[in-house]
Parts: C-alpha cells; sequence; structure tokens
C-alpha cells in the first residue's frame, strides 16, 4: 500500500467572489508502513489536503493514486477508498451514535460489508488496540463512558475497518498529558505491530518530533518541507517564520550555543536533549556535576 | 464553505431606503400588504406597482435579486392563477371539453397573480434591505406593542437571535458529522426513501446530542453572565426613529390612501 | 495504596505551604472562601460518588491562581461552585463574605466572578461582537451610554477593539476566547475564572489567551486558570492540584513542579523546561530549585558551563 499525490490543488468557491486556494500543487510519495506527521498552522491546508486521501473532497486539479488506483477515477466506490484510509477527526467523540459501544464500532466495518464473523472479530480486536476492556465496554451506552473512553471507542470504530493507512486529525486534544500520551503510545503500537500507514496532523511539534518518521510541514496551501525530524527541525529560524514552534529542548540547545556554549544542536525531543546536555556537563567541567 | 450561508437574503449596499429604521420597515411592509388586498382593480396594481418600482429604484438593489425571490413561489402563483380561471363562474368565452373560461375568471386570476406577485416582491424588498439582526429587533420593538403577546417579546426575540447565532456553527458541525461518517462507509445517497431516512440517524443522533449540549453550556455561560429575563435589561443597541423615517411613514400613508382611492375608479375590465 | 501516598504527601505538603499561606493570610484580602465542600452531581441515585470531596481552599484579591487536574479530576466542578453555577451539597462557599446558597445575592456574585468557559462557540450569545460583549452589562440594567463606554473599554483590553462589527463565528478560537473575556470584563469582575478555557485552542490562540490573562492580572484582576497543562501555570503565584475529588498538592509553581513523579501519577506532568532541570538535577548537576522558563534554564546552564 502506497500514497502517491501528483499536483494536487484545491480550490473552494472557485468562480465566486469567496474563492479561496486552499492546497497548492502538492506532490508526495508515501510508503507502505511509515508514520507521517503533519503539521502546520490553523488554516495552513493540512485539513484540506487530508480529506483528499478518501475522496472526501475531489482535488480541483491533481491525482491521488493509492496503491495504484486512482480514487477519483470514474468507477471506484467510494466503500473501496474508505476500507483502505481511515480518517478520525478531531473530537471524534462527536461521531458516536449507537445504543452500544459494540455497535457504534461495527458500524463502520458493516457498512463496508464485512460478515458477522468477521465484524465480531474486528470489533474486539480494535477495541483492545485502543486499551480498553472487550468485555466491560462492549454493552455500555458510548454516552456514558468518560471522554477519553469516548475518543477511543470512535478511533476504534475506524480501526475496526482495517485500514491500511489511518489519518488522524488532532487525535490528543483536551486530553489530559497522560491521556494524550497513551493515545498516542497506542497510535505507535498501530504503525509498529499493525503495519499501519500513520498520518497524524498534530500542532505538538514535540509530540510529531518524536513519533514521526518523516514530516509534512504545510504553509499557506503548499507543502514546503516533508523530510526526517532532523532534517525539517534543523533550520528552526524557517519553522518560525511559518508561525510554528521548535521543540522545546531543541530551543534550550540553540539558545546555548548562540550564547557560545558549544553544544550539538542536532537533539529534537526532549530525551535527546538530556541526553545530549548531560553528555556536554558530564565532559565539561566535572566540578558542576 | 457552508459558513457562508446567509439566513434571509440580505443585499448589503449603502441606501437610503437601508438605513430605515427596521421598525418602518416591518410596518410599512405590513400595511403595504393589507392594502394589496384592498385594491381591486388594474389601476390600483398599476400604482403599486410604481410604488414598488420607485422603492427598488431607492433601494439599490438590483432587479434580479427581486425576481430570484418570485422563483421558489412560481409554482404556486401558477397554481392559483389557475384556480381563479377555472373555478370562477360567470360568461363563458370559450370551452374545452369540461373546462370553462370565462370573463370572471380571467379578470380574477389576473388580480390574484398580480396581488401575489406585488406582495412577494415588497416583502422581498424588506428582507433585501434588512439584515436579520434588525430584523429581529425591529419584530421585538413591534411585538412589545401588541397586548396579548407583548409579555414574551423578550423571550421571543432572545430565541431568535440565538437561532441565527447558531445556525453556522450547528451547519458546520453537520457537515463535519457528516464527513466523519462518510469516512465509515456511511451512504447517504443510495437506496429508497426509507434507507435513505435511516441512513440520517448516524448524522442526527449526534447533531442532537452536541445540540443539547451546547444549549446547556450556553444556558450556564449566560446564567453567569447575570442573566435573569427581560426583566430590567437595558440595551447597547437602541431603535431610534430619524426624520427619515418619519417621511417614509408620510409617503406610505399617501400612497395607501391613493391605493383606496383606486377603488373608486372605473373598473378595466379585460374581457 | 495510591490514597495513603496522596494523604502522606499531603500532610508535608501543607507544612511546606503554611509559612506560604500565612504570608497570603496576613497581607491580602480574602476574596472567596470554600469551607469544606462536598459535592455530587446525582445525590440519590448515586450517593456514593463524589465530584468533590470535602475541599477548603481560599483565593485572595490580585492573585494568579492555578488550578490542576486530570481529565475528569473534578476541577471544572470546582469552578462551577465558585459563582453559584452549582451549589454545595455540603459545605459553603463564600465570595466577598456572601454565601453562593443566597439567592439574592447571586447577581452580585456573578459579578464578582465571572467566568470563561471551554467551548469558545458555546458562550457567544449575540450575532455581532460588541454585543454579545455588552451581554452581560445589559443584564445588570446599566444605562446606555454606560453600556458603550464598558464595551468600548473592555474590547480594548483584549485588544480586540478592531473586531467590534464582525461576526463571531468568522473569528479565530483565540479571538471568541478573548471576546468571551471582554464580555465578563465588562461587568468589572474582581475575579476571572478561567475552566479550561484554553483547552480547544491551538498554540497561537493559546498564546494569545496567556498573554491577555496574564496582563490583565497586572491591572490587578485576580484570575484562577484551569487547565491540565502546567505549562499555562508557570506564571501562577500558586497552584492547586485536584484529583479524585481532593486538593492533593498546594504551592508555588516551583515547588509543585518538584513533584515530577506524584504529578505523573496524576496523570498530569512538569513543563517540558522543568522536566529537562529535573532530569539534569537527578543526574547532579548543579541546577538551582526554582527553573520555570526557558530563558532561567539557559541562564543557569551558561553559568555553569
Amino acid at each position: 500500500m502506497s500514497v502517491s499525490v501528483k499536483n494536487l490543488t484545491h480550490v473552494y468557491a472557485q468562480g465566486s467572489v469567496f474563492e479561496y486556494t486552499a492546497v497548492k500543487d502538492v506532490s508526495l510519495e508515501v510508503g507502505a508502513h511509515e508514520f507521517i506527521g503533519i503539521i502546520g498552522h490553523t488554516g495552513s491546508g493540512k485539513s484540506t489536503f487530508i480529506q483528499h486521501l478518501n475522496r472526501l473532497l475531489v482535488p480541483t486539479s491533481g491525482t491521488v493514486v493509492i496503491n495504484g488506483i486512482d480514487i477519483n477515477q470514474k468507477g471506484v466506490l467510494m466503500k473501496d477508498i474508505v476500507k483502505r484510509v481511515g480518517i478520525v477527526f478531531q473530537y471524534p467523540e462527536y461521531q458516536l451514535f449507537e445504543e452500544t459501544v459494540y455497535k457504534d464500532v461495527a458500524f463502520g466495518p458493516k457498512n463496508i460489508g464485512f460478515d458477522d464473523e468477521k465484524i465480531d472479530f474486528y470489533v474486539r480486536e480494535s477495541i483492545e488496540l485502543v486499551g480498553l476492556d472487550f468485555d466491560k465496554v462492549k454493552e455500555v451506552s458510548p454516552f456514558d463512558l468518560s471522554g477519553g473512553q469516548k475518543r477511543r471507542v470512535a478511533i476504534a470504530g475506524v480501526l475496526a475497518m482495517k485500514p491500511q493507512i489511518l489519518i488522524l486529525d488532532e487525535p490528543t486534544s483536551g486530553l489530559d498529558p497522560m491521556g494524550r500520551y497513551e493515545i498516542l503510545e497506542c497510535i505507535k503500537n498501530m504503525n509498529k505491530q499493525k503495519g499501519i500507514c500513520i498520518f497524524l496532523v498534530s500542532h505538538s511539534m514535540d509530540d510529531v518530533a518524536q513519533y514521526a518518521d518523516r514530516i509534512m510541514v504545510f504553509n499557506e496551501g503548499k507543502l514546503v518541507m516533508f523530510d526526517e525530524p532532523s532534517k525539517v527541525f534543523a533550520d528552526s529560524g524557517k519553522i518560525k517564520e511559518m508561525g510554528l514552534d521548535v521543540p522545546q529542548g531543541k530551543q534550550v540547545l540553540e539558545a546555548l550555543k548562540s550564547r557560545g556554549v558549544n553544544v550539538d544542536t542536532s537533539a529534537y525531543t526532549t530525551e535527546d536533549t538530556i541526553k545530549e546536555l548531560l553528555k556536554f556537563f558530564k565532559k565539561n567541567g566535572g566540578n558542576n556535576v | 464553505m457552508f459558513k457562508d450561508i446567509t439566513i434571509g437574503q440580505y443585499y448589503p449596499t449603502d441606501s437610503i431606503i437601508h438605513k430605515l429604521d427596521p421598525r418602518t420597515k416591518i410596518n410599512s411592509t405590513l400595511l403595504y400588504i393589507i392594502f394589496l388586498f384592498v385594491v381591486n382593480n388594474l389601476w390600483g396594481y398599476m400604482a403599486a406597482f410604481v410604488f414598488l418600482a420607485f422603492v427598488v429604484t431607492l433601494s439599490k438593489v438590483p432587479v434580479k435579486y427581486i425576481l430570484k425571490g418570485l422563483k421558489p413561489l412560481v409554482i404556486i402563483i401558477t397554481l392559483t392563477v389557475l384556480l381563479n380561471m377555472l373555478w370562477t363562474p360567470g360568461n363563458v368565452i370559450f370551452q374545452v371539453w369540461i373546462i370553462k373560461i370565462t370573463d370572471m375568471g380571467i379578470n380574477n386570476a389576473v388580480n390574484m397573480g398580480l396581488r401575489l406577485i406585488l406582495l412577494i416582491s415588497g416583502t422581498s424588498i424588506m428582507t433585501l434591505t434588512t439584515s436579520t439582526l434588525d430584523l429581529t429587533d425591529g419584530l421585538e420593538a413591534d411585538i412589545k406593542k401588541v397586548p396579548l403577546v407583548k409579555r414574551i417579546a423578550h423571550e421571543l426575540s432572545m430565541m431568535m437571535s440565538i437561532a441565527l447565532r447558531f445556525i453556522p456553527t450547528l451547519t458546520e458541525e453537520t457537515e463535519r458529522i457528516m464527513k466523519a461518517q462518510k469516512s465509515r462507509g456511511a451512504d447517504f445517497e443510495s437506496g429508497n426513501v426509507i434507507a435513505r431516512a435511516k441512513s440520517l440517524i448516524p448524522i442526527l443522533v449526534p447533531l442532537f446530542v452536541s445540540a443539547f449540549q451546547r444549549a446547556n453550556e450556553l444556558a450556564m455561560a449566560m446564567e453567569s453572565r447575570c442573566y435573569h429575563g427581560g426583566e430590567n435589561r437595558t440595551r447597547l443597541k437602541q431603535l431610534k426613529y430619524k426624520k427619515r423615517d418619519a417621511w417614509a411613514y408620510i409617503l406610505v400613508f399617501a400612497v395607501m390612501a391613493a391605493l383606496t382611492a383606486t377603488r373608486f375608479l372605473p373598473a378595466v375590465n379585460l374581457v | 495504596m495510591l490514597r495513603w501516598q496522596y494523604s502522606n504527601w499531603w500532610r508535608r505538603t501543607l507544612k511546606r505551604a503554611f509559612a506560604y499561606n500565612l504570608f497570603y493570610k496576613i497581607t491580602m484580602d480574602k476574596l472567596i472562601e470554600v469551607k469544606n465542600v462536598t459535592f455530587m452531581y446525582d445525590e440519590e441515585n448515586e450517593p456514593g460518588i463524589k465530584a468533590l470531596d470535602n475541599i477548603n481552599l481560599e483565593i485572595y484579591k490580585g492573585e494568579f491562581l492555578g488550578i490542576a487536574g486530570r481529565n475528569g479530576s473534578g476541577k471544572s466542578t470546582l469552578a462551577k461552585l465558585l459563582n453559584g453555577l452549582h451549589l454545595p451539597n455540603r459545605g459553603d462557599v463564600f465570595v466577598m463574605g456572601q454565601n453562593t446558597k443566597d439567592e439574592n445575592k447571586l447577581l452580585d456574585i456573578r459579578k464578582t466572578v465571572g467566568m470563561v468557559f471551554q467551548n469558545p462557540d458555546n458562550q457567544m450569545v449575540a450575532t455581532i461582537v460588541e454585543e454579545d460583549v455588552a451581554f452581560g452589562p445589559e443584564n445588570l440594567g446599566l444605562p446606555r451610554e454606560k453600556l458603550r463606554q464598558l464595551v468600548d473599554e473592555s474590547l480594548k483590553a483584549v485588544g480586540m477593539e478592531k473586531f467590534k462589527d464582525k461576526k463571531p463565528h468568522k473569528l479565530s478560537g483565540g479571538q471568541k476566547q478573548r471576546v468571551a473575556i471582554a464580555g465578563v470584563l465588562a461587568m468589572h469582575p474582581d475575579l476571572i475564572v478561567l475552566d479550561e478555557a484554553t483547552a480547544m485552542l491551538d498554540p497561537s490562540g493559546r498564546k494569545e489567551v496567556l498573554a491577555t490573562v496574564k496582563r490583565l492580572n497586572q491591572e490587578g484582576v485576580s484570575i484562577v486558570m484551569i487547565t491540565h497543562y502546567m505549562e499555562e501555570l508557570t506564571e501562577a503565584n500558586r497552584i492547586i492540584v485536584i484529583d479524585e475529588g481532593k486538593c492533593v498538592l498546594e504551592g508555588p509553581p516551583c515547588e509543585v513542579f518538584r513533584k515530577q513523579e506524584l504529578l505523573e501519577q496524576m496523570r498530569l506532568g512538569v513543563p517540558e523546561i522543568v522536566e529537562i532541570s529535573n532530569a539534569l538535577r537527578r543526574e547532579g548537576v548543579k541546577l538551582s530549585n526554582n527553573i520555570l522558563t526557558m530563558d532561567e534554564l539557559v541562564d543557569e546552564l551558561c553559568r555553569l558551563a
């Protein structure tokens, strides 16, 4: 499974006074099991972009090819697209509607025509994959769950369709730090253990830096960078220009460097920053340690 | 881009009609509608048409916007005209099978057709020149004068303005939920009526749940901002009649008098 | 097990915070007093489930108090008790000496304690920004000239005067929350409670709101900031951590942040800068104990290098 986007442009309300180009000439290739982070400030075009990956939006020009199939071609069924590409929108708990958690998670698989046996298996598997106890929650109304649990059920609802590509738009917003960590770890597992290709849209540079293999940076509708985290964050001036932050650890290292402390500024996760600082302070001036 | 929908059909521009107090416009429109039913011959409709044309010119609203307002009502107008033409007794002018067309029938049909067209264009010119916000304010002020309902004038207008405030929020929400369910393979387009109605459940349930939650939160926010009904409440924006409103009222009264006077002119019979 | 640890920590923290609290009690006026408050959402059907369990706290004039806690810890419930939106099942809440249970004083209390909520879309009443800001003072029945003045002055205080004729749904999240703050400000409150007001905003919106709140605090408005992001509380004078309906920790930020492990047990964290300095300190780097910001950390490290 691979994603290949060529010269994708999307114009809203073409020909009217509200005409607005949200995505401009985006081309990219993503491999089957990658973990992609997507960053860009609000209105940079990243939300518009991801909606093209399962044909919720049709490009004004350009093509989206998933696993060799141009999804905007005539005769390609929506059912067959969503089977492969799942999207979890921001605050997905607002899409829950069934009487029980089981039924809600089974909604997607049923729509795309899985048989009952398969549905049963996948529903159980996905509920467990998002870290909930299947036997405890299956008969519970989703509306009786806590906020964090609702969100997991909603993610399970998309997972149960067995997508090979999973797009998550800000899946951690509004959760407490531990809730955030748990969801992110769970997404990492989907990628590492099940080999699902992940697109994670996030406002948190630290999260993206820590989890993604490669990062897409959107600015004013254009894909301005698409590279490994170390390279994306290498030029922090450029990132800041686009109204984005650089991971805090990296900022510390750069500030030190600019004040004449000779540290290596290549680290971009908190963990590596701490390691680098320790290495530096243990090597130089043992009296301070 | 659902966000840009505006309710009503306000055409923003700067004209003397736009600047009139909303109460002036609402009251004048009401008078105009009433007097359209007083008019009973072609002279009257012609007078009303001249008056309307005058107002439209002053309002700077392109005529095509007013015609657009008529479009959805074409069926109703045609139906009214046909019914009047076919079911009015009188001297038969010609007859095909059991369909009889009478002279009175033609007269009635023309009268009703003109009346409807003038009525709809008249109301359109009001909604085209008054923002929904001003409309609610104007209606509230008007309702306060009506004996039986004046006690609930504040509640009514508060309800209207909150509804207006939440229309964009809820359309956006609907769009979002639809996209989410579509991504879960929901199909809203195929199947028979029952299947389609059923397919709306995954949209309606979350929409209602969220609307209730929003209502609950809004009530709390309003309460914590000291809301306690309309009692002792003042308003930042208060409607104030200006000189031009007085002139508008004088003109409208004069025109209404003229419309009444047309009743006494000799009737023009088409046939 | 967890309970035991908490109470032990609590006792120790109390001792340490004692001198600090004493300072507040002598030098500052009490604005709010929460006394032995227990709150249950559904006492009849779920009698054992307490959203808040015997809470005691005081809020002083001019302070910036942070209240932190995980999702479902009871922190938002506490917020709603501060202006009488909820009434305690047991215990009392006093605002400027007036009990929130006294219905005749409710308008006064709500005028004193303004509230900004989480979802910016669900707290705007009017279809035009300036009319929304006027909503509170309108309810107080102020004369029209006064309304005009209050609206202009509050919009200016949050830097939104240019948007006064705009429709709220055309604004960004951060702008909407600033309008909501202006709406509260227009009633000249002594205290503004922000109940997770930044939770739904993007980083730039969050920064806008934090900067506004900080400025207002400097101008003398007391602030209660409720959040689960500790990095928003580095500016606070005092932080109270709530978990399972109880106050578990209290003290100035640097003191609270030093208990990283305990905070993590309560599903919270510490700001990243503090995390880095705590880690370095644990490994023996001689950093001072009260580092809160990036500049402070960099200064310290430069000193050591």
